[in-house]
């Protein structure tokens, strides 16, 4: 079965077809229960590979446009770091919303460091220095990597 | 089915668009379709029986290019949208005090605003609810009761222009 086999088209058609923004689009193809299965059994060569057969200038059609799409959103339940590297192998310009998707995935990255103000620190004259310098006073920094949960 | 390409035009383009105080308002113009497309919307046309479809199909203005772009582009910019409200000098409207002509703006949960449309009935007396022009996506403009179409109607305001000077 190949990879485009998996993918409900049905439900991918409406949501392109009815989508008036590139959010509108993100959104609710992050919502496809198919969508987010296929994440878990495609690799990410596959999907660039599919994506880059099916988006030719030459060929292709609103139906091929609509699982390009979902071929994108199906990367941005990978890893952060992993997908962002991934966005870069896709030739995002073959589709009129391929940079807006890549766009609204970054926007809504994970966070990965906190950082906190003690307001009852002193405040030195020359202000609040980084925090991990073993002079700091007034400020400390919580890490935590992959607060996501993504495929890794 | 492949896209039809029309011969010496780019797929996307855009237009001068700007709000009424000359603020530059981003859009694109689509010019692919095809008739796979259309066969597709006339699908799901059939799971909106109460609504009133409006000929022809037309890729190269959305719902926002309807409602704020007089069918000229699509603007797809939620920031683009927040900078017409308040250049255009638009209020917002009790939904009691709709009118034909007032504006619909429909948000997901997190602000963005994922639909929108033209009033164009009082608020129907039993529901409340009014009937709206849309256009849907890349589809057709749709007549329909404003809580029967392909988006979220959970969040919803309604706008005027009642701002001049």
């Amino acid at each position: 079965m190949g990879l485009i086999d998996q993918l409900d088209i049905e439900e991918i058609n409406s949501v392109y077809l009815f989508a008036n923004t590139p959010k509108y689009l993100y959104r609710h193809l992050q919502h496809i229960k198919s969508v987010q299965e296929l994440s878990q059994h495609a690799s990410l060569q596959n999907l660039v590979d599919e994506y880059n057969k099916i988006t030719s200038p030459t060929t292709k059609s609103s139906e091929d446009i609509a699982i390009a799409y979902a071929l994108l959103i199906t990367v941005t339940f990978w890893e952060y770091q992993k997908a962002l590297a991934a966005f870069d192998k896709f030739d995002l310009s073959r589709l009129e919303w391929g940079n807006d998707v890549k766009h609204i995935f970054k926007t809504n990255a994970p966070i990965n460091t906190i950082v906190g103000i003690d307001m009852k620190a002193d405040i030195p004259p020359n202000g609040l220095k980084v925090s991990g310098s073993s002079t700091s006073t007034a400020s400390y920094e919580y890490t935590h990597n992959n607060q996501r949960g993504g495929k890794t | 089915m492949k896209t039809i390409i029309i011969p010496n035009k780019p797929h996307y383009t855009d237009i001068i668009l700007q709000t009424r105080i000359r603020n530059d308002i981003p859009n694109s113009q689509s010019h692919e379709f095809d008739s796979y497309e259309k066969r597709l919307f006339l699908e799901l046309e059939g799971k909106f029986d109460k609504a009133i479809f409006r000929e022809p199909p037309n890729p190269i203005y959305n719902c926002h290019g309807l409602t704020f772009a007089s069918r000229r582009t699509s603007i797809t910019d939620n920031t683009a949208l927040q900078t017409i409200l308040h250049d255009d000098g638009y209020q917002e409207v009790a939904p009691a005090d709709v009118l034909p002509g007032d504006v619909i703006l429909y948000y997901y949960e997190d602000g963005d605003v994922e639909h929108s449309g033209v009033v164009v009935s009082k608020p129907d007396s039993q529901l409340k609810i009014p009937w709206v022009l849309s256009k849907w996506g890349r589809f057709k403009e749709v007549v329909h009761y404003a809580n029967d179409c392909p988006y979220e109607f959970s969040y919803f305001r309604y706008y005027r222009v009642t701002k001049w000077d």
